[in-house]
C-alpha cells in the first residue's frame, strides 16, 4: 500500500462518483474483468446501479478488506447488514448481479429466503407486494395444497 | 432534476456519505412493488435455498407455501422439488401418489380412533414416540353387508367421497386411487 495503489473512478446511475482503491473495487468480478481487459479508462460507469446501492456495497468491500478484523467483528457486521428495507434489500440483490459480487448476492438472496420462511402464501403476497395471478382453479388446488401442508 | 443545487455542492465534498441522505426519498417509492419483477434466474436462487434448507417436515410447508405465492415462484419450486422417488423427501400432497425412494425408508405411523372408525396416517419426524409426525393421509371405515370399505383422504375431517381431497378407497384389498386400481 504505497505508490502502487491505484485508484478506480465508479460512476453510478444517477451520475455519482465513487473513488476507490483498485484491489477493493475488484471484489466485484464484473469490474475485474474489465480492469484485466485493460477495457477500463478515467471512470467506470454502473449504468444498473444508484449511489444509495453503492454506498451500502463499498460500506461491505471496504470492512471486509480491512486487515486485522476478527470474524466475529465480520459475522456481527454481516448481521447488520442485511437487517434493511425490503426495496435496499431488492436493489442490493440487483447491484451484487451486476457486480457480479458472489458472496453479497449469496447473503441477499439468504436474508430474502430467510423472510419467507415459515410464511403463508398470502402473508408472502403481502410481505413482497406480488399480485396473485392464479385461475380459481389453481387456486381451489393450492389452497388443498396448502391446508394439507399446514395441517 | 433529480439534483438540487444543494445536493451539487455538498457530493463534492464527501461522495458516500451525502448521497445516502440525497436519494432517501426518491426510490422509495419507485421500487415498492420491485419484488414481483425481480428476474427469474435472481428469485430461482432464493427459492433454491428455501427448498434446499428447508428439507424436513414441519419446516417444508414454507415450500409449499412458495409454490403458492403466484404463477413465476410455482413454476420455479415445482421445478425445483424433485419427486419422493429421487429426493426422499414428502414435499406436495400429490407425493403420497408417487412411489417412494428406493434406498431408504419413510417410516410413518397410524393413529387410530376406534370411535370415529378413521386412521389418520403421519409421516415419523423423530424417533421419539411422542412424535406429533406429519400428517399425509386419513381413511375411514365403511362397514357394509357384504364388505368392508375404506375411503381415503388428504384431509382429516373431509373424508366424504364427494368431497375434493377424497382420493381413493380399498376394498377387498385392491387400492383404487384416482379410478385407477392396484393390489394393497
Amino acid at each position: 500500500m504505497s505508490s502502487s495503489t491505484k485508484f478506480l473512478t465508479l460512476k453510478t446511475c444517477d451520475d455519482k462518483k465513487f473513488v476507490l482503491d483498485e484491489a477493493i473495487a475488484v471484489r466485484s468480478q464484473t469490474i475485474k474483468n474489465m480492469v484485466e481487459d485493460d477495457c477500463v479508462s478515467n471512470v467506470i460507469p454502473l449504468p444498473n446501479v444508484n449511489s444509495k446501492t453503492m454506498t451500502k456495497v463499498i460500506e461491505y468491500w471496504k470492512k471486509h478488506s480491512e486487515e486485522g478484523v476478527s470474524k466475529d467483528v465480520l459475522m456481527d457486521f454481516d448481521k447488520a447488514f442485511v437487517k434493511v428495507h425490503h426495496s435496499i434489500l431488492h436493489a442490493l440483490i440487483l447491484a451484487a448481479n451486476f457486480l457480479n459480487d458472489k458472496e453479497i448476492l449469496d447473503m441477499m438472496c439468504q436474508e430474502v429466503a430467510d423472510r419467507i420462511k415459515g410464511k403463508t402464501p398470502e402473508e408472502i403476497r403481502k410481505e413482497f407486494d406480488i399480485k396473485n395471478d392464479f385461475t380459481p382453479e389453481e387456486e381451489e388446488e393450492i389452497r388443498k395444497e396448502n391446508a394439507w401442508a399446514f395441517e | 432534476m433529480k439534483w438540487g443545487y444543494g445536493s451539487k455542492s455538498r457530493c463534492r465534498q464527501s461522495s458516500v456519505v451525502a448521497v445516502a441522505e440525497e436519494t432517501e426519498g426518491i426510490d422509495e417509492g419507485l421500487v415498492e412493488s420491485c419484488w414481483a419483477n425481480l428476474p427469474l434466474e435472481l428469485l430461482r436462487e432464493v427459492l433454491m435455498r428455501i427448498e434446499d434448507t428447508e428439507s424436513k417436515w414441519p419446516l417444508r410447508k414454507s415450500v409449499v407455501a412458495c409454490s403458492g405465492v403466484c404463477r413465476s415462484w410455482r413454476d420455479i419450486m415445482k421445478e425445483l422439488v424433485k419427486t419422493p422417488e429421487v429426493s426422499g423427501k414428502l414435499t406436495f400432497p400429490i407425493s403420497v401418489k408417487q412411489p417412494g425412494p428406493r434406498d431408504t425408508l419413510l417410516q410413518c405411523f397410524i393413529k387410530r380412533n376406534q370411535t370415529t372408525q378413521t386412521y389418520h396416517l403421519y409421516l415419523s419426524l423423530t424417533q421419539a414416540l411422542a412424535d406429533d409426525g406429519k400428517f399425509l393421509l386419513a381413511a375411514r371405515k365403511y362397514r357394509k353387508a357384504t364388505c368392508t370399505d375404506y375411503t381415503i383422504s388428504l384431509d382429516a375431517n373431509e373424508m366424504s367421497k364427494g368431497g375434493g381431497t377424497c382420493i381413493g378407497k380399498l376394498r377387498y384389498g385392491l387400492l383404487i386411487i384416482d379410478g385407477v386400481s392396484s393390489k394393497a
